[in-house]
C-alpha cells in the first residue's frame, strides 16, 4: 500500500471522528437503544399474555430498522462531501499538486471512511448484543454471537454501501451541496417513499382488484385470494429494488431466531439456522456487496480520469 | 540545464474553447519569470500543465527536463505551486496543514514538522503556527500558500495570481517575500494580471493573449523591442523657463524627432529612434544648467497596450 494512501487515510479518519456529524448519529443510535431498553423492561415486568412477546419483536425491529436508517445517513453524512468538498475548499490542489496520484486521494478516503463505519458499527452491535444479554435475556452462546456479528457486518455493509454511493455522488458534483442533496434523496427513496409506492405500482402494474365476493357464492373469491397472492408478491418485488429492504431481510431474520412454518397444515414456531439464512439470503448480502464495489470503482474510475482545472 | 521550462507548441482544448493554443515558452534557470495576461488568457491553464496537473491537448513540454505528460509525478516532486483558488482545512492549524502537506511532499512526520516550522519562519507566520487557518486573514492564507509551495525546497515555484484579492499591504509583503525566495537561486513563475507586478519583481516575462504568447523575454529586452518598434522618450528638466525654447530649436533638428512637448519647466521628446546620445551632445553645446535628464521606459500598461492592440486585440487596460 502506498505510503501517501496511509497519510490521507490518517488525516481523514481524524477529520470524521472529530465531525460532528458522526457524534450526532451515533448517539441518536445510542439514544434509540436505550429507548428500546426502556420499552423491553416494561415488558419484562409485564404480566400480560403475549404483550411481553410482541413487545420483545418490536424492540428487535426497533434496533434494526434504526440501524437500515441511520446507517445510511451516517454512510452519507461522512462521505457526500469527500472529493467535492475538497474541490470546493481548494484543498485538492493543494494535495494534487504533490507527488500524489489521484487513486491514493480516493483510496485513502475509502479506507479512512471503512475503518470509521466499521468501530461505529461495532459499537452499536456490541450495544445491540449488551442489550439482547441484559435485557432480552439471551444467552451467549456461539450462535448468538455469530449472529450478532454477522449482524454487525451487515450493518457495516449497509453503511458502507451508502458512504460509497454518496462518495460517487461527491466526485461527479462539484458542490457538496448537490451530491448530499441527490444522495438523501436516494436514501429517501429507498428508506420511505419506494415501500410506500410499491403497492400503488403494483396495483398500477395489475390492474384493479377483482370483487372480493363472487356473487351468489360465501366467503372471498379465488381470485381476489390469488390477485393478492400476486400483489404481494409484486410488493416484494418492487421492494427489492431498495437496498434497505435486502439490509433488513437478513438483518431481521438474523435477530428474530424464531420463524412460524406450516408443517402439515399446521402453524408451528421453529428456529431459523443460520445454514437457512444464509443459503436464503446471501443473494441479498451480494447486492449490498455488489452496489458498494461498483460505486467505489465508478468514483475511482472518475475522479482518476478527471482533471483539476 | 539553461532553462528550467521549455514548452513547443503546447496546446489544451475544452471543446471548442482553446485555453492554450501553440504556446511557445523558454523559462531560464534563476529568474523571476511573469505570465502576464488578463482574465481568460490562459495562464492559469499553462501553469496547470506544467505543473502537471493538467494534460495538455498537444505540444510538449519539458519541466526541469521531465515531460509533462509522462513524468509528471517527477515534476511534482521537484516543484513548488500555489494554484489558482486553493484553500487550506480551516478546522486544522497552519501547522498542521503544512506538515499534512510535508508528509504528502514525501517527509516523514519528524523532517515534515521541523520544515514546517521553518517555513512558518520564512513567510512570518511561525507564531500562528498553532492557530486554526480559519481565523487567518485572506493575506495571511496566502502567505501560508507561499510557505506550502516552498515546502521542499523546490528547485522551480510555480505562484499563479499570488496577490490576488490582497490589500496592498498585504501584497507588497507578498511581494518582497517572492524576490526573498528568488534571492536564494530559485527560478520563480509567478502569472499575474497585474502589471506593474511584472515591473517590481520579474526579470523575464511572458505575455498571453487568447492562449498565445504574444512576446517574450527579459525585461530589458521587452521593453527594448517595444521601443524599437514604437518609439522612445526623454525628458529634460530645467531650471529657467526661458532656456526650454533653446532646447527644443535645437533637439528638432535632430533626426528622429517626432514630437516635443513643453510641460513647465520640462521638456519631452518622442522619438522613433534611440537618440540618447545626440540629445547629451546638444545640452552639453548650449551650457545649459539642467535638472535632470532622463529617458522614460514605456509602463507595463503601454507596452501590454502596444502589444494588445498590435495582435488584435481590445484594449482593457
Amino acid at each position: 500500500m502506498s505510503r501517501f494512501i496511509l497519510v490521507i487515510a490518517r488525516k481523514e479518519f481524524s477529520d470524521m471522528i472529530r465531525s460532528k456529524r458522526l457524534w450526532i448519529i451515533l448517539f441518536i443510535l445510542i439514544l434509540i437503544h436505550i429507548g428500546t431498553y426502556s420499552m423491553v423492561r416494561y415488558a419484562s415486568v409485564s404480566n400480560l399474555k403475549g404483550t411481553r412477546k410482541l413487545l420483545l419483536i418490536r424492540g428487535i425491529s426497533n434496533l434494526t430498522s434504526s440501524i437500515a436508517i441511520l446507517g445510511p445517513i451516517l454512510g452519507i453524512a461522512l462521505g457526500y462531501d469527500a472529493i467535492s468538498g475538497e474541490r470546493e475548499r481548494g484543498t485538492l490542489k493543494l494535495v494534487l499538486a504533490r507527488p500524489v496520484y489521484r487513486d491514493s486521494v480516493i483510496n485513502g478516503k475509502a479506507l479512512a471512511g471503512l475503518c470509521i463505519i466499521v468501530i461505529a458499527m461495532g459499537i452499536t452491535g456490541l450495544l445491540t448484543m449488551v442489550f439482547g444479554v441484559l435485557i432480552y435475556g439471551m444467552s451467549l452462546t456461539l450462535n448468538n454471537v455469530i449472529r450478532f456479528g454477522l449482524y454487525t457486518l451487515l450493518s457495516i455493509l449497509i453503511t458502507l454501501s451508502f458512504y460509497a454511493m454518496s462518495v460517487l455522488l461527491s466526485t461527479l458534483s462539484k458542490k457538496s451541496s448537490t451530491s448530499l442533496a441527490i444522495s438523501i434523496m436516494i436514501w429517501a427513496i429507498f428508506a420511505f417513499i419506494l415501500p410506500l409506492a410499491s403497492y400503488m405500482i403494483a396495483e398500477a402494474m395489475l390492474g384493479p382488484p377483482p370483487m372480493v365476493h363472487e356473487p351468489g357464492k360465501e366467503g372471498i373469491s379465488r381470485q381476489f385470494i390469488e390477485y393478492s397472492r400476486r400483489l404481494a408478491e409484486l410488493n416484494n418485488k418492487i421492494r427489492q429494488f431498495s437496498l434497505i429492504t435486502h439490509y433488513q431481510v437478513v438483518a431481521n431474520a438474523l435477530m428474530r431466531s424464531e420463524i412460524i412454518v406450516k408443517v402439515d397444515s399446521r402453524m408451528i414456531r421453529r428456529t431459523v439456522t443460520l445454514n437457512e439464512i444464509l443459503s436464503h439470503g446471501w443473494w441479498h448480502i451480494a447486492i449490498l456487496v455488489i452496489f458498494t464495489l461498483v460505486c467505489f470503482i465508478l468514483s475511482y474510475v472518475i475522479f482518476v480520469r478527471s482533471e483539476e482545472r | 540545464m539553461q532553462y528550467v521550462v521549455e514548452a513547443k507548441g503546447l496546446c489544451k482544448y475544452y471543446g471548442a474553447v482553446r485555453a492554450v493554443d501553440g504556446v511557445d515558452l523558454k523559462v531560464p534557470k534563476g529568474t523571476v519569470f511573469g505570465i502576464f495576461g488578463h482574465n481568460g488568457a490562459g495562464k492559469t491553464t499553462l501553469i496547470s500543465i506544467l505543473a502537471g496537473l493538467t494534460l495538455p491537448t498537444r505540444g510538449k513540454a519539458l519541466v526541469l527536463g521531465y515531460d509533462v505528460v509522462r513524468e509528471s509525478v517527477e515534476i511534482r516532486k521537484r516543484i513548488g505551486l500555489l494554484p489558482e483558488g486553493f484553500g487550506f482545512y480551516d478546522n486544522l492549524s497552519a501547522l498542521d496543514n503544512l506538515v499534512y502537506l510535508a508528509e504528502l511532499d514525501g517527509m516523514d512526520r519528524n523532517t515534515a514538522k521541523k520544515r514546517a516550522l521553518e517555513v512558518l519562519e520564512i513567510v512570518g507566520l511561525k507564531e500562528y503556527a498553532e492557530n486554526k487557518v480559519g481565523t487567518f486573514s485572506r493575506g495571511m492564507k496566502q502567505r501560508l500558500g507561499i510557505a506550502q509551495a516552498i515546502l521542499k525546497d523546490p528547485d522551480l515555484i510555480i505562484l499563479d495570481e499570488p496577490t490576488v484579492g490582497i490589500d496592498p499591504y498585504g501584497a507588497t509583503k507578498i511581494r518582497q517575500l517572492i524576490v526573498t525566495i528568488a534571492k536564494g537561486g530559485k527560478t520563480v513563475i509567478i502569472s499575474t494580471h497585474l502589471l506593474y507586478e511584472i515591473g517590481q519583481i520579474c526579470t523575464h516575462a511572458a505575455i498571453m493573449r487568447m492562449g498565445k504568447v504574444i512576446m517574450e523575454g527579459s525585461l530589458e529586452e521587452l521593453t527594448k523591442a517595444i521601443r524599437d518598434a514604437y518609439g522612445y522618450k526623454y525628458e529634460i528638466e530645467v531650471f529657467d523657463r526661458s532656456t526650454l525654447d533653446l532646447i527644443k530649436k535645437d533637439i528638432e533638428n535632430i533626426n528622429g524627432v517626432d514630437e516635443i512637448i513643453i510641460n513647465d519647466l520640462r521638456i519631452v521628446v518622442n522619438s522613433r529612434y534611440d537618440i540618447i546620445k545626440e540629445i547629451a551632445k546638444v545640452l552639453k553645446d548650449l551650457r545649459i544648467e539642467i535638472k535632470t535628464f532622463r529617458e522614460i521606459p514605456p509602463s507595463w500598461e503601454q507596452i501590454y497596450t502596444i502589444l494588445y492592440e498590435k495582435s488584435g486585440g481590445e484594449v482593457s487596460v
